[in-house]
């Protein structure tokens, strides 16, 4: 309730509706989300129905969705996601967790690692895929190791069986400061007490951890999972730069082929109707997640 | 009053409703996109058409420097789906077909039939540039594979000036003798380079021309990708491959190619790149030598072969035409020649440009004239999107050559069903 000092001095309530206020300050948030992301999502899911080249479109039905399931390289696409997608979060959420641990002390030098860890989330993805193809070189650094261990050089992004392997390796390397960040936040909000206590009644580092610190970061894995399963099933940037989803489609992921059948095919209605397959599959993961990763908690510990 | 008069047409001005002096009434402003492989190519662009500016005053060309590669394609699209398509711009020959199956492109047949230059022009490029026989673009920068080899390596490996391969026997003959590994097998100089990632099917493309296996049919527009030549082909490449006489690299990506870092004695490089390497490097001028196309079943190589053309939705057509005739005249050709490298392509300049380097000119000649372009269809991209699999499936044996051109056959066939 706001008051307003008349001139005379006296003080009128001023018939103000609270809730009506409410909503128009978060009015912009609402046109934002409309505009920029429901109605492009119901545009898609209405081109996906149709076979917009650029210049000319017409209603196919289901046409798209019926050939996608057809095709071959989509279902590698699709397979190869989800592969990338595990292998990627199951990595960044174990070392995330470790190197949280590792760096949830207090030295000297931690805010030295902990930056260095950081470093390459900050960095572009452009610059550090172009790092990681040169090191993957047949030339490069990781082959140059395995001479001086006597061993036999590897292709590395040029095998087929180590392609998608290179990918993964290097996304987690760029990503996994992000989680241990996100960690580390999660663990410095559990109460010193609830560890003390234990450490007292004989528990060991492992079953603190085990029993005190992971239970009660639960939130915070639960929002990781979620942001990390949004973030590499979209896996595109590095795909593209590096192998350009070869070869023999060891590499290509779901955005990939979104991207390639709408802009270098120009056949945008299956490149949509793809993007409706990804975003409901995103979808499931998302309410699998929701029903038995959080339970009803939220991100707030301690 | 005349405060109030002042006021107005200052307003108007600021408005843009009142032409300033220094505009003129009539001037036409066109946007053109050029993906420009080379810094000289994009400064032989900008001079000229600075050029063109000022001998047509009531014409303003602005000239934009683009990405080069396939996603110049992509750009191409994205600015169609913005609506800022250009007026002017360079298209591939892949993309006669692509996006003239879509209209994109201002019919020229009106424009060239009082074009003098016309009769002078190469006719192969100029039919090139044909789409359901109209002619949409005019062809003006080809740029054939040519097959580059180390002279000081042969030497080394035992062979006399002037030897070199002319068939695929002899290709894996050189190749073996050429190669060069260290004690744990790995090869430390490739004798022949052999792309492990070939996503634009330029390298794998050029081997089965050589077998006379193309794979479209351009007449019916139909897909002829398991026959006994292509076949053949492929089963040559996985022989050659397995040979371990290459280093891994990526035939798209130029800073990949051992051949340019000094670790292979022959490769198949694009013309431009060759000549930007040799301006680069004069060094090396003495060192690098040229084979004549390579003939199996014909001597053949994959020429790609750039043009330019007009909006269809462009509201000058008159003016940009009179951009291409400028660039297309003789100066302009030639100039761009001694400039940027870009090759002539019409029948009175050839001597000259040959004469000017013998060497180098004359491979790039030889190699246009038995060089061969992209199938002008629209699924020609969806295909080599998936011969290229294909081809990396048999190389990693992975499948045998004839059940995975059977396949690509299929999957090709889908593809254009879907597509009609």
């Amino acid at each position: 309730m706001s008051v307003r000092l008349q001139p005379g001095g006296s003080l009128r309530p001023r018939r103000v509706n609270e809730r009506n206020v409410g909503y128009l300050f978060i009015l912009p948030f609402f046109v934002f989300l409309f505009l920029f992301v429901l109605l492009p999502i119901v545009f898609n899911i209405a081109m996906s129905f149709t076979n917009y080249n650029l210049m000319t479109m017409k209603a196919v039905g289901f046409q798209n969705y019926l050939f996608i399931f057809a095709d071959k390289t989509f279902k590698r696409a699709f397979l190869n996601t989800l592969i990338f997608t595990v292998a990627v979060l199951a990595l960044n959420l174990t070392l995330g967790l470790a190197l949280s641990l590792g760096v949830n002390r207090k030295l000297r030098a931690m805010k030295l690692i902990r930056t260095c860890l950081f470093a390459p989330y900050v960095t572009s993805m452009v610059s550090v895929s172009m790092i990681w193809l040169w090191m993957y070189q047949p030339m490069g650094a990781f082959n140059a190791i395995l001479g001086w261990l006597n061993l036999p050089s590897l292709k590395w992004i040029y095998s087929p069986d180590t392609a998608m392997l290179c990918i993964i390796v290097m996304s987690v390397w760029k990503t996994v400061g992000y989680y241990m960040l996100i960690f580390l936040a999660g663990l410095q909000g559990i109460p010193e007490s609830l560890v003390e206590a234990a450490l007292i009644d004989g528990a060991s580092p492992w079953q603190t951890t085990r029993h005190i610190r992971l239970p009660l970061l639960r939130p915070v894995i639960f929002f990781i999972t979620v942001t990390g399963t949004i973030q590499n099933f979209n896996a595109f940037e590095q795909i593209k730069l590096m192998t350009g989803g070869g070869p023999m489609h060891a590499t290509t992921t779901l955005a990939h082929q979104i991207y390639t059948r709408a802009f270098e095919h120009y056949q945008f209605g299956i490149s949509a109707a793809q993007s409706v397959i990804l975003m409901l599959v995103v979808f499931v993961f998302i309410l699998l997640n929701y029903r038995y990763g959080n339970q009803g908690n939220d991100l707030e510990v301690g | 009053m005349r405060k109030l008069f002042a006021l107005l047409l200052i307003t108007m001005l600021a408005l843009g409703l009142v032409p300033s002096p220094a505009q003129g009434a009539e001037q036409v402003r066109l946007v053109m996109w050029v993906p420009s492989q080379t810094d000289a190519e994009n400064t032989y662009y900008e001079e000229a058409i600075a050029r063109f500016n000022q001998q047509n005053p009531d014409i303003v060309v602005d000239v934009q420097r683009q990405v080069y590669g396939n996603d110049y394609d992509t750009k191409l699209s994205t600015s169609r789906l913005s609506g800022d398509f250009p007026d002017v711009f360079v298209a591939y020959l892949y993309m006669i077909a692509t996006r003239g199956a879509r209209g994109e492109y201002y019919p020229l047949d009106e424009f060239a039939q009082s074009w003098d230059d016309r009769n002078d022009m190469f006719e192969s490029v100029l039919n090139s540039g044909h789409y359901e026989g109209q002619l949409v673009a005019l062809g003006f920068k080809p740029t054939p594979q040519l097959l580059v080899y180390r002279k000081d390596f042969f030497a080394e490996a035992g062979y006399a000036e002037g030897e070199v391969p002319a068939n695929w026997d002899d290709l894996k003959a050189f190749a073996e003798k050429l190669t060069v590994r260290d004690d744990r097998g790995n090869v430390t100089r490739a004798g022949f380079d052999m792309p492990t990632l070939d996503s634009g099917y330029n390298f794998t493309n050029l081997i089965c021309m050589q077998n006379g296996a193309f794979y479209a049919n351009e007449q019916t527009g139909t897909p002829q990708v398991n026959t006994p030549e292509m076949v053949e082909a492929y089963e040559f490449m996985r022989e050659l491959y397995n040979m371990n006489i290459s280093i891994p690299f990526d035939h798209n990506k130029l800073d990949s190619y051992p051949f340019l870092a000094g670790n292979s004695a022959m490769s198949y490089i694009v013309s431009s790149t060759v000549m930007a390497y040799l301006k680069n490097n004069p060094d090396m001028a003495d060192k690098i030598g040229f084979i004549p196309p390579l003939a199996q079943k014909q001597p053949a190589t994959f020429s790609a072969l750039h043009f330019l053309a007009i909006n269809s939705g462009c509201e000058h057509p008159q003016e940009a035409w009179r951009v291409l005739a400028f660039l297309m005249s003789d100066e302009e050709m030639y100039l761009r020649y001694q400039s940027a490298g870009v090759p002539v392509v019409k029948s009175s300049l050839q001597e000259k440009f040959i004469a000017d380097d013998p060497v180098l000119n004359r491979a790039m000649f030889d190699a246009i004239e038995v060089g061969y372009g992209k199938p002008r269809l629209t699924w020609t991209s969806i295909a080599e999107k998936i011969l290229a699999p294909a081809w990396e499936s048999v190389m990693n044996n992975h499948a045998g050559a004839q059940e995975a051109l059977d396949e690509a056959q299929a999957a090709i066939e889908m593809e254009i069903q879907n597509m009609q």
